[in-house]
């Protein structure tokens, strides 16, 4: 039995992502949205077909005809609702409800079409979570963990996770996902170090602030900027909170990941610093630049998480296989897009 | 020794093991042939027709469908010429190629930009306006007429006689409009407390004023007729549909067009799209304003009595009105002594 460590690659550049990039957003643009589903296409092939692992590479196979009838089915959807909802607002809320129970049949659906559109060499992943069971993760849990005052949180975020990896499979062979309840408490303990700080630091720097402008209306040159520093000073904490729960959640998940009956494992060596550093740089040059450097930071993160990815071979990596399964609508997909409505992979 | 055809490599269906490979035309009967190199058996054999060259932005590997889910994968340009890509997916992969032209691409995308926003959008949201059934919009007013009953509005406590003077002006103002474009209006007075002297729009054409407005300029028609006619305006001139579907497009263009550009970013491009959106809605304040004026004027009553309104509200201006949906009093105040002064120089 052959076993080996298999790192992930990510092998495009920012000078070929951009121009893909450039004329996507043009063309976009000039067709009022139309073509953003070509484009969508052309951005995931692209990102896939260039991550590689054992030799072989990923792709994509959806359709910008596919993405584009969900897309607008999903549009027309958006419009009803809101010009419905400014004119009688209890068919609106009622409308809201209803969107709020067929959100865990979108996400499912959303993450299989996605999963069976996707291919690592030849062989097709797929995604076959329960509808019933995103009920409990995307609906019931939020709602208990809220009542719990958030401490269940790490519960929920177990959960969510453990779902989403499970559910899928590349061909016929399925992920995996056990662990302790532990580290996710630990994660999430650990980021709530920065963004408590944060928060009492926003209150120190803008409570004199605060006072001033309660006390005649008018706000002083001096409290604005106090208060702009102190919502910097809070932006950026709970940014460094976020990166720190997403770097140990994602080390933590590859680590507990197996795939199939051979039990492949993962690894991800993501540090805080590096991530917090390229979040950080790369949300300021694309400010500056008027988002012309966006390619080459997305390029950037993406060779970072691919280099920090490894595949801990258990067996022959040829065994794979699995048959096309046709998914076609892409209305899941769209609402995820429009939305930002998805599995919620910390990956 | 060489064999023909391109080099690769070959998944066989639904697989992920994969063999050195060569794609290549066969010479007699012109049918394409995907061999193992090195031991030579042939994998899979079939016509030009049959094999499909899949979309491959930048210079990545190329892959070809084969019947029966064969996969065949090279790096060597010439796949695009034994299996004639077509000319629309080369012509885009040329396009995309990084070099100076593409400083023109980039032009061009910001001058599309400010095109979308300038003219994409409003007809977008033209065509949504049409397509909008009438009773919806009814719906609309009565909607938001509940509302505001439910919150912040009492019943009027004005005596009929004024609500009559009142009616009188707002029936003048509706018989100057030309007949080809005269919405159905309704007039509704209500009395809201803190508010002040006010008036709104609802998109069917229901036009509401505050008690307090009609009791503060009882004795002064002109006004009246004034922020009449600026409601009427916004109601011909379908400025509430508007700015709904005008964020609502813009809402999900960004969401499809920008995509994946991190959370900072998205923020802060919905928060950009307020003040679009404000600055969107003081355009239409004045726009109304001078629909409004030339409203007035062509029902007999003075343009000046917008101006006397303004003055009465001047003293809530901030000091600047980037963050705001009204423009300042002082500048409406302006262009409304602009208007009279362009009119009497028109009119000698």
């Amino acid at each position: 039995m052959n076993q080996g460590i298999e790192k992930f690659g990510f092998h495009g550049n920012a000078r070929e992502w951009f121009g893909i990039w450039i004329v996507n957003l043009l063309l976009s643009i000039v067709t009022i949205g139309i073509y953003s589903a070509w484009a969508k296409v052309r951005t995931k092939k692209y990102f896939y077909q260039n991550t590689w692992v054992a030799g072989r590479n990923f792709d994509y196979h959806a359709t910008g005809k596919q993405i584009l009838i969900g897309r607008l089915i999903v549009v027309a959807a958006v419009a009803i609702l809101s010009v419905l909802s400014t004119a009688t607002p209890v068919v609106a809320l009622l409308l809201v409800i209803a969107l709020f129970f067929l959100s865990p049949v979108l996400i499912v659906r959303g993450a299989a079409f996605n999963a069976r559109n996707s291919s690592w060499a030849n062989v097709r992943f797929d995604f076959d979570g329960k509808t019933g069971q995103a009920y409990l993760i995307y609906l019931l849990y939020p709602i208990l963990t809220v009542l719990s005052l958030y401490l269940a949180f790490p519960f929920l975020a177990r959960a969510t996770q453990r779902y989403g990896v499970s559910g899928h499979s590349l061909g016929t062979s399925r992920f995996h996902f056990e662990s302790t309840i532990a580290p996710f408490y630990k994660a999430f303990l650990a980021a709530a170090v920065p963004a408590l700080l944060g928060g009492v630091a926003f209150v120190v720097i803008a409570r004199d602030a605060f006072a001033a402008i309660t006390g005649d209306g008018t706000p002083t040159p001096g409290a604005v900027v106090s208060v702009t520093v102190g919502y910097l000073v809070l932006l950026f904490m709970s940014v460094m909170a976020g990166v720190l729960y997403q770097a140990m959640i994602r080390n933590h998940i590859f680590a507990c990941t197996k795939l199939g009956a051979a039990q492949h494992g993962f690894r991800s060596t993501v540090t805080v610093g590096r991530l917090l550093w390229l979040v950080s740089t790369n949300a300021v040059l694309v400010l500056v630049s008027l988002g012309l450097l966006l390619p080459w930071t997305q390029v950037r993160m993406h060779r970072y998480l691919a280099g920090q990815t490894a595949l801990l071979a258990n067996g022959s990596l040829d065994d794979f296989r699995g048959d096309i399964i046709p998914d076609a609508d892409a209305i899941g997909d769209a609402y995820a897009d429009v939305e930002g409505v998805d599995l919620g992979l910390a990956i | 020794m060489s064999e023909p055809g391109v080099a690769g490599r070959a998944f066989p269906p639904g697989a992920s093991a994969c063999l050195p490979a060569r794609l290549g035309k066969e010479r007699k009967t012109g049918d394409l042939c995907l061999f193992e190199t090195g031991r030579g058996r042939e994998l899979c054999r079939c016509s030009l027709g049959q094999v499909s060259m899949e979309v491959t932005p930048g210079r990545g590997p190329r892959n070809v469908r084969l019947p029966g889910n064969w996969l065949f994968q090279t790096e060597d340009a010439a796949i695009s010429e034994l299996l004639r890509e077509s000319a629309r997916s080369r012509g885009l992969r040329a396009m995309e190629r990084f070099g100076f032209r593409l400083i023109a691409v980039v032009a061009a995308a910001f001058l599309a930009v400010w095109a979308l926003w300038r003219f994409g959008v409003p007809a977008l949201v033209t065509l949504a306006i049409h397509m909008t059934p009438p009773p919806v919009i009814k719906a609309m007013d009565s909607g938001a007429l509940r509302t505001l009953d439910a919150t912040i509005a009492r019943p009027s406590a004005l005596p009929p006689a004024q609500r009559n003077v009142v009616r009188r002006i707002f029936t003048d103002l509706q018989t100057a409009l030309p007949e080809t474009a005269r919405p159905s209006l309704t007039l509704k007075f209500r009395h809201m407390p803190g508010m002040g002297p006010n008036a709104l729009a609802l998109p069917g054409g229901t036009v509401v004023l505050t008690d307090a407005l009609v009791r503060e300029f009882a004795e002064d028609p002109d006004v009246i007729a004034g922020v009449l006619g600026h409601e009427i305006g916004h109601v011909v001139e379908r400025h509430g549909l508007r700015q709904v579907y005008t964020s609502l497009s813009v809402y999900i263009l960004v969401a499809l067009i920008a995509g994946d550009v991190g959370p900072i970013l998205e923020e802060t491009l919905l928060e950009g799209q307020l003040f679009l959106s404000l600055s969107f809605s003081r355009a239409h304040e004045r726009a109304a304003d001078t629909f409004g004026l030339r409203l007035t004027r062509a029902a007999g009553y003075d343009p000046a009595g917008l101006a006397r309104f303004f003055r009465s509200i001047v003293e809530h201006d901030t000091p600047s009105d980037w963050y705001s949906s009204h423009p300042l009093s002082s500048e409406r105040i302006e262009n409304v002594e602009r208007f009279i002064e362009d009119t009497r120089r028109r009119g000698r």
